[in-house]
């Protein structure tokens, strides 16, 4: 299991990263404040298991499954050196692969169908290994969500889905938009699992989802995971947020997941204060210089493919028949 | 060799594939005890429900096209039974905006060996008859099939089923429990490839589906009065074989191309478009289109028949591109 110092670090370069991004890409969707879902429910899974996180913290799952924060950010830059060669986007879709799954569009809630279809996939060849999923509560309200988890309840799917409210979807608000009183009832009227937890306190999410991995890989089933959380920053670069006051977010300021960690390590010994800040400090300077660094590929030719036939890609992929 | 009806070659495709290969599973409504709808899956539970690869699904058509791109991308091979050709429209964003993008997306670290049955056109149903052709047709990765004859549906399903990207196979409903015919379970048909159904030399009728059989129908009628058409049977309508129809058009001098589907995206466009590209952007022989009008499929029994064309409807326009060609050569 992820030791409490590696999950404060995770996160720790889970900022880093994001925030230099928002120096450097007007493009980019800032994830502050919303680290300790995505770090404390990815942590503790296996390279057989099925990662599918929401695209708000995708990047920093990826990190934290090893991938260099060079790769990521040519992906994110769309250059050449990222994971699909400038061919998709790597801040929504990083490190695509068999166990790794991302947005291929921009629409919200076919990944949770990928996400429970890689689980039925697990379920029928490698049993003991677990799909997670992560969605907004904007995605939360998306009809073909609903209709995986009643697939996945209905074939009892080894599955855990955690929905990172960070209670905007845009502008919308989660407690206008989700109709209810909580949005993990969703779950529990289809006879899923359901809890509902502090999505700012990373330990919280790292037991309640691993809870639920332990009943998926013992054969239980799927589960729900509702982690209630924040959006510190907007939904987008420059996003005016005339939706929201600005006492409202220092109030969400004070329940900082970094912060909050930090503290608790210190306070058990864990963590020297000084050296908590220098580490951070370094982890800032590191990601800061490699993603301006890795702003300055863009001039870098690709090579364009012409066709989208799977075959014509990779031709030892042509049909054997 | 065993004579089969297409429907029943299409499942015997299904079955071979399920037994050769431990990946592949099917999914989809009313394909367990019951069969499958039209008696799509025949057979299949008994054969494999016990070892949970027959999967009887609720009406979540996106999620059964969506978890079956998710299972793909793992490494399952699926098949979705989706009953109609009009259900495909729920489906499109796994499907094809992202599921036909995956290959091109990842450079071939991750593809979607999938394949969604569809049951199309005007047929013994009253209703269901919209095909959705062109709308799958418009996006790049996806492949279509469209068999017309019991030994095409067995060679074609087996075909999409081994192949590395989304394929969608349209199975229309006025041929699948059609005559029967021999099927040799060795013959390998590839997906992109048309076929002449039969030679002639005046002029050439390009089509697909059921539209084949009333192409072949005119053709009888034509021959009775010395015109010889040659027909050509698409049998995938992506990757086209704009390659083949051409050959035959510059053959025969003339083209009629003839669909079920709706005008404006779809074969007949897709066809036009292809035989234009060439260095000069013309074709060297006249091309005429036969298409149902641009609205939605009508209820009527005699709107119905009237709205697709009718093997009156080839023959007289194929009578009528020649004496235009005749009046054209005489002006």
């Amino acid at each position: 299991m992820t030791t409490e110092l590696a999950l404060w670090q995770a996160m720790v370069e889970a900022r880093a990263f994001d925030q230099a991004m928002c120096r450097h890409n007007g493009h980019w969707h800032e994830a502050r404040g919303e680290e300790a879902v995505f770090v404390g429910a990815y942590a503790d899974l296996g390279p057989d298991d099925v990662v599918a996180p929401h695209f708000r913290g995708t990047c920093a799952v990826a990190l934290q499954r090893g991938t260099s924060p060079e790769t990521l950010a040519a992906g994110v830059f769309g250059t050449r050196g990222s994971d699909s060669g400038g061919h998709w986007r790597g801040d929504i879709c990083p490190t695509p692969g068999p166990r790794s799954i991302g947005m291929f569009s921009g629409s919200l809630g076919t990944s949770v169908s990928y996400a429970t279809g890689a689980a039925l996939h697990l379920a029928r060849t490698s049993p003991g290994a677990v799909a997670v999923c992560s969605f907004g509560d904007g995605t939360a309200n998306s009809g073909i969500v609903a209709e995986s988890l009643n697939l996945a309840a209905m074939l009892a799917l080894p599955i855990v889905y955690v929905c990172q409210d960070n209670q905007y979807a845009t502008s919308l608000p989660s407690a206008v938009a989700l109709a209810g009183e909580r949005v993990s009832d969703r779950a529990r009227a289809l006879g899923i699992v359901a809890t509902d937890i502090d999505g700012n306190d990373v330990l919280a999410v790292r037991e309640a989802v691993g809870q639920a991995v332990a009943r998926s890989r013992a054969g239980a089933g799927p589960s729900f995971v509702h982690a209630l959380t924040y959006r510190m920053g907007g939904h987008y670069m420059n996003d005016p947020e005339t939706y929201r006051t600005p006492e409202e977010v220092a109030a969400w300021a004070e329940r900082d997941p970094i912060a909050r960690l930090q503290q608790l390590l210190v306070g058990h010994g864990v963590l020297d204060p000084a050296e908590a800040e220098a580490h951070s400090a370094a982890t800032h300077a590191r990601l800061e210089a490699i993603v301006a660094e890795a702003k300055e590929r863009d001039d870098e030719e690709i090579t364009p493919t012409v066709s989208a036939f799977a075959e014509d890609v990779r031709p030892e992929l042509r049909s054997a028949s | 060799m065993t004579r089969m009806t297409m429907s029943e070659a299409i499942v015997a495709a299904v079955a071979d594939e399920m037994a050769a290969d431990p990946s592949v599973y099917l999914i989809g409504q009313d394909i367990g005890v019951f069969g499958g709808p039209m008696q799509s899956a025949k057979g299949l539970w008994e054969a494999f429900g016990a070892q949970g690869r027959v999967i009887d699904a609720p009406i979540s058509e996106a999620a059964m096209v969506g978890t079956a791109v998710g299972a793909a991308m793992a490494g399952s091979r699926p098949i979705v039974d989706l009953m109609f050709a009009e259900f495909l429209a729920l489906t499109m964003t796994p499907l094809a905006l992202e599921g036909a993008s995956v290959a091109f997306r990842t450079r071939g670290q991750v593809t979607v060996p999938l394949v969604v049955r569809a049951k199309c056109g005007v047929g013994p149903h009253r209703g269901h008859a919209e095909s959705c052709v062109g709308m799958l047709m418009s996006f790049p990765g996806l492949k279509v099939a469209m068999p017309t004859t019991p030994q095409d549906a067995y060679s074609l399903m087996r075909s999409a089923i081994r192949d590395a990207n989304p394929v969608v196979v349209l199975e229309h409903m006025s041929l699948l429990h059609g005559a029967r015919a021999e099927v040799d379970p060795e013959l390998v048909i590839p997906l992109g490839a048309a076929a002449v159904r039969r030679d002639g030399t005046d002029l050439t009728v390009v089509a697909s589906g059921l539209m084949v059989q009333r192409a072949l129908r005119a053709a009888a009628e034509l021959a009775k009065e010395g015109v010889e058409a040659e027909v050509v049977d698409l049998r995938s309508v992506a990757p086209l074989d704009v390659g083949l129809a051409r050959a035959s058009a510059e053959r025969t001098g003339a083209l009629i191309v003839v669909e079920e589907s709706w005008p404006g995206s779809g074969p007949a466009a897709a066809l036009c478009a292809g035989l234009l590209d060439t260095p000069l952007g013309r074709t060297g022989f006249p091309v005429r289109l036969l298409q149902p009008p641009a609205t939605p499929v009508p209820f009527a029994a005699s709107l119905e028949t009237a709205f697709v064309p009718s093997v009156a409807d080839i023959a007289h326009a194929a009578r009528t591109l020649r004496s235009t060609m005749r009046g054209t050569v005489t002006a």
